[in-house]
C-alpha cells in the first residue's frame, strides 16, 4: 500500500517557498538604520530586571576614600548640579541603567 | 546619557533582559515598549519610532572628574566590577567618540584622536571641535561657535587654545581657564564613547570626517 509521502513535492509548496524567498533576500540585505528598524528581533538573555529608581550617593568627599582617582566614571553635569557614575558600580545586568534626576531634569545613565 | 521625557511623557527604564545586535534592550515601566539601548529608539511597542535625546555626558575617570566639580555626587552602590580603569582603552583602535542624530551620524576614532588630539571640524554647517585629553583617556566634542563667533583650536600642553585670542582651553569640561575668554563655556555636543564595532553596526553609514 502505498502511503502519503509528506515531503513530496506539490504545487502548493513550490508557491510557498517561491513566495518566502523575497524575505529571505531581505533579512540578507546590509544593517542600515531602515532594516534596523524592521529587523527588531531581539533574543532573551535573562529575565527582566526591576527598573532602578532609588539608590544611595555620596559627596566626593565621603566617595574619595573608597573610589580609586583611575577609576572610570560618566560624568552629567545640569545646570549647577554634577553627578558621577562609577563604571564599576553601574555594570553587570541588573543595573546598566539609572533612573535619575539632576536639577529636576529625568535622565536614563547608561552607557 | 538619555533625558526620560520624550514628548513631555516621561519614561522610566529598566533591563529587558535581551539583546539585539549583541547590545542591550530596555523596556520602560510605563508602556512596556521595547527601546534600542544604543539608538535610544523604541523599536516596538505603543512608543514605537520615538527616539530618546541623548544629553552630552563624560566618560573620564574619578580623579579628573572631582578635581573639576568638587561638589559632584557620586551614585553608590555595590561594585560590580573593578576592570573599568583608566587602562580600559589602551587599545585605541577599538573604540569611537560618535555622534548620532545627525545625517550621516559622525564618529572620530580614537586612534586618530590621539595622534591629533585637537581635530576643527564641521557637521553640515555647523562648526565643532573634537578634543582627546591623552592623561585621562577622555574624548569630547564641542560647538566651535561662541558669543556669535566661529573659534578655531590648536593643541597645548596645558588644554587647547583658541586661535583667535590665545585663551587656553580645559578639555574635559571646555571651560575657558585662562586669557580673554576666561570663565566662558564651549556648549558640549551630545557624543558618545563607544566600541568602534558595535557604533558601526547600529551606524553602519559612518562619516568618519575630514579634519581640517
Amino acid at each position: 500500500m502505498e502511503t502519503a509521502n509528506p515531503f513530496k513535492w506539490n504545487p502548493q509548496w513550490v508557491l510557498m517557498l517561491v513566495l518566502l524567498i523575497p524575505t529571505a533576500v531581505e533579512a540578507q540585505k546590509p544593517v542600515d538604520r531602515q532594516s534596523t528598524e524592521t529587523n527588531f528581533r531581539p533574543r532573551r538573555l535573562l529575565k527582566e530586571q526591576p527598573a532602578i529608581t532609588q539608590f544611595d550617593t555620596k559627596s566626593a568627599a565621603e566617595a574619595a576614600g573608597v573610589l580609586d582617582p583611575n577609576e572610570l566614571v560618566l560624568g552629567v553635569v545640569i545646570g549647577d548640579e554634577a553627578r558621577a557614575y562609577p563604571i564599576n558600580m553601574l555594570t553587570g545586568p541588573r543595573r546598566e541603567i539609572i533612573n535619575d534626576v539632576i536639577n529636576q531634569r529625568p535622565i536614563a545613565a547608561t552607557w | 546619557m538619555y533625558a526620560r521625557n520624550p514628548d513631555q511623557r516621561i519614561v522610566t527604564l529598566g533591563v529587558s533582559g535581551m539583546l539585539w545586535n549583541r547590545s542591550l534592550v530596555m523596556y520602560d515601566v510605563e508602556t512596556r515598549s521595547y527601546w534600542s539601548h544604543l539608538l535610544g529608539r523604541a523599536m516596538s511597542g505603543p512608543r514605537r519610532n520615538t527616539d530618546l535625546e541623548q544629553i552630552p555626558s563624560t566618560m573620564t575617570d574619578w580623579g579628573a572628574w572631582k578635581r573639576r566639580y568638587p561638589n559632584t555626587r557620586v551614585l553608590w552602590l555595590p561594585r560590580s566590577s573593578r576592570q573599568y580603569r583608566r587602562g580600559f582603552y589602551q587599545a585605541p583602535e577599538q573604540f569611537v567618540l560618535g555622534l548620532a542624530g545627525v545625517n550621516p551620524p559622525r564618529a572620530w576614532e580614537f586612534t586618530q584622536l590621539s595622534r591629533h588630539p585637537v581635530v576643527n571640524d564641521q557637521i553640515d554647517s555647523k562648526r565643532v571641535v573634537a578634543v582627546f585629553d591623552p592623561d585621562t583617556v577622555t574624548a569630547r566634542l564641542y560647538s566651535s561657535e561662541l558669543r556669535g563667533k566661529i573659534l578655531e583650536f590648536e593643541r597645548d600642553a596645558k588644554g587647547f587654545l583658541d586661535v583667535q585670542t590665545r585663551s587656553l582651553w580645559d578639555r574635559i569640561t571646555g571651560e575657558c581657564i585662562a586669557g580673554q575668554y576666561k570663565g566662558a563655556k564651549l556648549v558640549p555636543m551630545p557624543a558618545i564613547v563607544s566600541y568602534r564595532n558595535t557604533w558601526l553596526t547600529f551606524h553602519p553609514k559612518t562619516d568618519f570626517g575630514s579634519p581640517r
